[in-house]
């Protein structure tokens, strides 16, 4: 039944997370190894969505539709929750990331001892949530999925995170909740307000349905009295509806993306997890946010996009500048590249403003290039901390001449995150900006003024860099003993990503080939 | 049928369940008198066979004549049976032997009262939820109120009698008022059987007068579901009474009060939607904001109980047909939530000894079953996916922005962005509990129990809150003929 590619994704961590939880105690040190196992095997079944993946197809391929629940509300109406998955480019990118980001997470995740078994089982089901969010193609799904990622995050920071972890912890969840409630009456009002005509004649009764692919198309808006209706629409508290939704699910994503000002969960949660769950926040589950911005909220209100576009913009903008000034006061080195991240991520927002090919095509492979990079600058934070737990900037000067191989691979990591040529970095934030300054909908200012985000960002990057790896070694909370170069799994986890950071840098083409047809499916090209 | 002697004994035979569950509470005092062991497992047994045998014969005896016709009426009009109330009935028994094999798995010591108070509370119910007059039904739940009383007090605490006084005067209180009103209504209409009101019944009244008289007898209905401006008595007779008692009457009074509060709602006189409104957020302010500092989890479960109420209210307001569907799921899920809940508070006491929150520390790594329990569990009252707790509010708040489209109104909007508000809230005070069980340090040594059989049994009820999810369409057909 649940036998296509996808839905193996999709529950073959399930499946390993119940294996490590059942594993018995003497066994527990081979938790990880299942992680890499199923990891593996995941890889192995991408290959075959790689296969007979079709570059021109503009819908989603590899559809898998069963009927689920049939809810009667009332006597008159059904509502039709669907299992449906399918996968197109945004989603093919989105994947691929996933699995990059999962597998360092898990080689990063072998210096947890601590509650091996109830860590490494949430990971999988984190990864099994997250892939579910990707491959969705019912909101009803994609919701589950989105909620379902909440509590294996809340007990990995809060298990196995730093001193204040429980209140990052719960800071993290009451955001994401808000959040995912705004998403969940944006939800409702798409499943009153649309109806599936072919179902509809075939129960006798409406059928309110969920999948994308019919709430996509403006022409099965309910004629009368639906609630999201363009032609006549329904004042809710002197708001139109359709506005009103649009802002809903504006900040419901915003908050995950994040954007300024629902920002401020997310440098208190890296700060306090441990390193392979930031990898994996930053790495993952910010693009989250970002996806649902293109598939639900460009996806499904095309038309609120453009006419908020200056809006979005701006948010974006601000997220930028603001984000970069943050991260220039900042003493704590993760903290930082926290608000590295949200800059970063608003650059996406820029490009999903700009709303033309090059734009939307940018944010993907700006949220793609993010993954890649701020997996590797919170690995490298991380071989910091483990040696002398203490992430100060100013406890740190001249690592070089102790720690050689560490210090090349932050360089190489803060340029890749600066945006530098030939790095994956460049190329996401020359695209959005660029599609910015050609954008009809956008004004000039809000390009011009993103372009000195590039500019803060190398400032920051560059001064911490100067600061903490030139000069003569010194330390003064005396790490000499403690500062042992990199170890071999740490050597893995950071080539491989720059590796990728540079291949995907060099050949753009790898990523958006596959971008082609579906943005212009959703642009309606 | 003209002869009353004939009517009386025609009504009699549709009333031969109850009458049966009457001779069980007999046979239970029997014994009662002739054993020399009070707290003997035997009253257990006998009340559990004997509401088994009841449950059977509720199905075959109504259940046959439903299908026959759509309503049954007897004594001249003052019972009146449909499916809801057999639905209703069948809810608050399977509850009640939930709650009986809860005392019998956790080895409480209770004497033979105890059981036949529990039965009385059962046959009060019962008899109110098939009847549309108002003074049997007062008569119903008085039975039930004063043999709650008795229950909760049997610990034998000055605190637990202080607890339960507070119960009576609330609840003696409102049942007063709702007298007086009723004895209004009587004046008004020359008759207390509320099925045969119709527009026309209180046409020379003012409207706030009406307002103010429905307000007044829907008070004791209030009290019994613990909403918002008479839930004082909950956090504390909760505290202090006997966990297997509270998460009993902590569901089945209030399925019931709510089965005759939407038969109220639902009248021709009044639009009581306001009414509901006001209670429902009331509801969930308070409960919400009063469980985000209990350390308490009984009275958490209590606080938790009130916004409930606020949530279930939502899902009766009426507009142009009454449609019960979203109450019937959310009861069903409630049902099991909830005494999952009080099982899962009772299995951290014999690990703990304790009900404070902060001692549950670090008791999910020494248990894991039991941790994964308590996150299903807890989940499910917050109510996210993928539990049943998220479907019954999935379907309130669709059936609530539905059908409130052609009213072209914004407050179902409004209200239905205040609940999901509030769950968010929720989310803070649910979560402590696995948050105490999962993420700090274990304090002190844990009470080492067998409690590998209980475990299974919760493990099965969680499991249950899950697959429903997967699975409503099992409980949609077991509601779906219920309401007209």
């Amino acid at each position: 039944m649940l036998n296509g590619p996808l839905s193996i994704l999709i529950f073959l961590p399930l499946l390993g997370a119940v294996f490590v939880m059942i594993l018995p105690k003497s066994f527990k040190f081979y938790s990880p190894w299942v992680f890499l196992f199923c990891i593996s095997l995941m890889w192995y079944t991408f290959l075959e969505v790689y296969k007979s993946f079709d570059h021109g197809e503009r819908s989603y391929q590899l559809v898998q539709h069963l009927n689920w629940i049939k809810l009667t509300l009332g006597n008159t109406a059904v509502l039709s929750i669907d299992y449906i998955v399918g996968i197109d480019g945004i989603s093919y990118v989105m994947l691929l990331l996933t699995l990059i980001v999962f597998t360092v997470g898990g080689i990063a995740s072998f210096k947890v001892k601590k509650r091996e078994r109830t860590y490494f089982s949430l990971l999988l089901i984190m990864l099994s949530a997250v892939i579910g969010c990707f491959v969705s193609v019912d909101f009803f799904l994609f919701f589950i999925f989105f909620e379902f990622m909440l509590l294996p995050m809340y007990f990995l920071i809060g298990i196995w995170g730093g001193p204040n972890r429980s209140y990052a912890a719960m800071k993290f969840i009451i955001y994401t909740l808000v959040g995912s409630v705004l998403i969940l009456v944006a939800m409702i009002a798409f499943s009153v307000s649309y109806t599936d005509d072919f179902f509809s004649n075939e129960f006798k009764k409406l059928v309110y349905t969920f999948d994308f692919r019919v709430l996509s198309d403006l022409t099965n808006i309910k004629n009368s009295g639906g609630l999201l209706s363009i032609k006549n629409p329904v004042f809710l508290l002197g708001f139109p509806a359709r506005d009103l939704m649009f802002f809903f699910l504006l900040i419901g994503f915003g908050i995950k993306l994040p954007f300024v000002p629902f920002h401020t969960w997310l440098p208190d949660a890296h700060v306090e997890a441990s390193t392979p769950v930031s990898v994996i926040l930053a790495g993952i589950l910010l693009k989250i946010g970002g996806y649902g911005f293109i598939r639900i909220l460009y996806g499904l209100m095309p038309d609120k996009c453009d006419q908020y576009a200056v809006f979005i913009g701006l948010l974006g903008m601000i997220a930028i500048l603001y984000a970069g000034f943050v991260a220039l006061a900042q003493k704590d080195l993760k903290k930082l590249i926290a608000y590295s991240s949200v800059s970063h991520m608003g650059f996406v927002l820029l490009g999903i403003a700009a709303g033309n090919v090059e734009g939307l095509s940018g944010a993907v492979y700006q949220m793609f290039s993010h993954g890649l990079i701020s997996s590797t600058l919170f690995i490298l934070v991380g071989v910091l901390y483990d040696r002398t737990s203490n992430r100060e900037i100013k406890n740190y000067k001249g690592l070089i001449q102790k720690m050689p191989y560490f210090s090349v691979f932050a360089g190489f990591g803060f340029f890749a995150a600066m945006g530098l040529p030939g790095f994956s970095g460049f190329i996401g934030e020359f695209f959005t900006l660029f599609s910015a300054f050609k954008s009809d909908l956008l004004p000039k200012y809000i390009s011009i003024l993103s372009v000195i985000g590039l500019l803060i960002a190398a400032i920051y990057f560059l001064w911490t860099f100067q600061k903490m790896f030139f000069g003569v070694f010194h330390s003064p909370e005396n790490f000499e003993h403690k500062l042992v170069d990199l170890k071999f799994e740490e050597i893995l986890c950071l080539s491989f990503l720059l590796i990728l950071t540079i291949i995907y840098g060099v050949f753009p083409d790898f990523i958006f080939s596959y971008l082609d047809a579906p943005i212009n499916n959703l642009l309606k090209l | 049928m003209s002869n009353p002697l004939d009517q009386m004994a025609s009504s009699l035979k549709l009333i031969i369940p109850e009458i049966g569950l009457l001779l069980l509470m007999v046979l239970l005092l029997s014994v009662f008198i002739f054993k020399k062991d009070k707290e003997s497992s035997i009253y257990l047994w006998i009340s559990l066979i004997g509401l088994g045998v009841y449950f059977v014969f509720l199905e075959f005896h109504y259940q046959f004549q439903l299908n026959k016709k759509q309503e049954l009426r007897a004594f001249s009009g003052l019972l009146f049976i449909d499916k809801l109330s057999l639905f209703y009935k069948q809810l608050v028994v399977i509850s009640t032997a939930l709650v009986l094999i809860h005392i019998r798995v956790f080895k409480y010591k209770f004497r033979a009262e105890v059981f036949f108070l529990i039965l009385a509370i059962v046959l009060g119910l019962c008899l109110a939820s098939m009847s549309t007059h108002f003074i049997f039904i007062f008569i119903a739940i008085e039975l039930v109120s004063l043999s709650s009383y008795v229950l909760v007090s049997l610990d034998n605490q000055a605190s637990a009698y202080q607890a339960t006084f507070k119960y009576f005067i609330i609840g003696g209180t409102s049942a007063a008022i709702m007298l007086y009103a009723l004895s209004w209504v009587y004046g008004i209409t020359q008759t207390l059987d509320f099925s045969v009101f119709t527009t026309r019944s209180f046409i020379d009244q003012k409207p706030i007068f009406i307002f103010i008289l429905f307000t007044a007898i829907l008070g004791l209905f209030w009290f019994k579901t613990a909403a918002a401006p008479l839930f004082s008595w909950a956090p504390e007779v909760y505290q202090f009474g006997p966990t297997p008692i509270i998460s009993f009457i902590s569901f089945a009074p209030k399925a019931v009060s709510f089965l005759i509060i939407s038969r109220i709602v639902n009248l021709p006189i009044l639009n009581f939607n306001f009414i509901l409104i006001f209670i429902a957020t009331l509801s969930l302010l308070i409960g919400n904001i009063g469980a985000l500092r209990q350390n308490h989890s009984k009275k958490l479960m209590a606080y938790s109980g009130i916004a409930h109420t606020g949530f279930i209210i939502i899902s009766l307001i009426v507009f142009k047909n009454q449609d019960l569907f979203a109450l019937n799921f959310y009861m069903v899920a409630y049902m099991l939530m909830n005494i999952a809940a009080f099982w899962l508070i009772d299995l951290l006491y014999r690990h703990t000894n304790s009900f404070d929150i902060s001692s549950y520390a670090g008791l999910a790594p020494k248990n894991i079953f039991l941790g994964i329990n308590a996150i299903v569990i807890m989940v499910s009252l917050v109510g996210l996916p993928p539990t049943v707790g998220f479907t019954a509010k999935f379907i309130l708040f669709s059936k609530l922005l539905s059908e409130s489209l052609e009213s072209k109104a914004s407050w179902p909007f409004v209200l239905m962005f205040f609940g999901l508000i509030n769950l968010a809230i929720s989310i803070y005070y649910y979560l402590r509990i696995p948050y105490s069980m999962f993420i700090r340090s274990q304090k002190a040594p844990f009470i080492k129990t067998d409690s590998d059989f209980r475990i299974v049994i919760l493990s099965y009820i969680s499991f249950c809150l899950i697959f429903l999810f997967f699975y409503s369409d099992y409980i949609s057909p077991l509601i779906l003929g219920l309401s007209k």
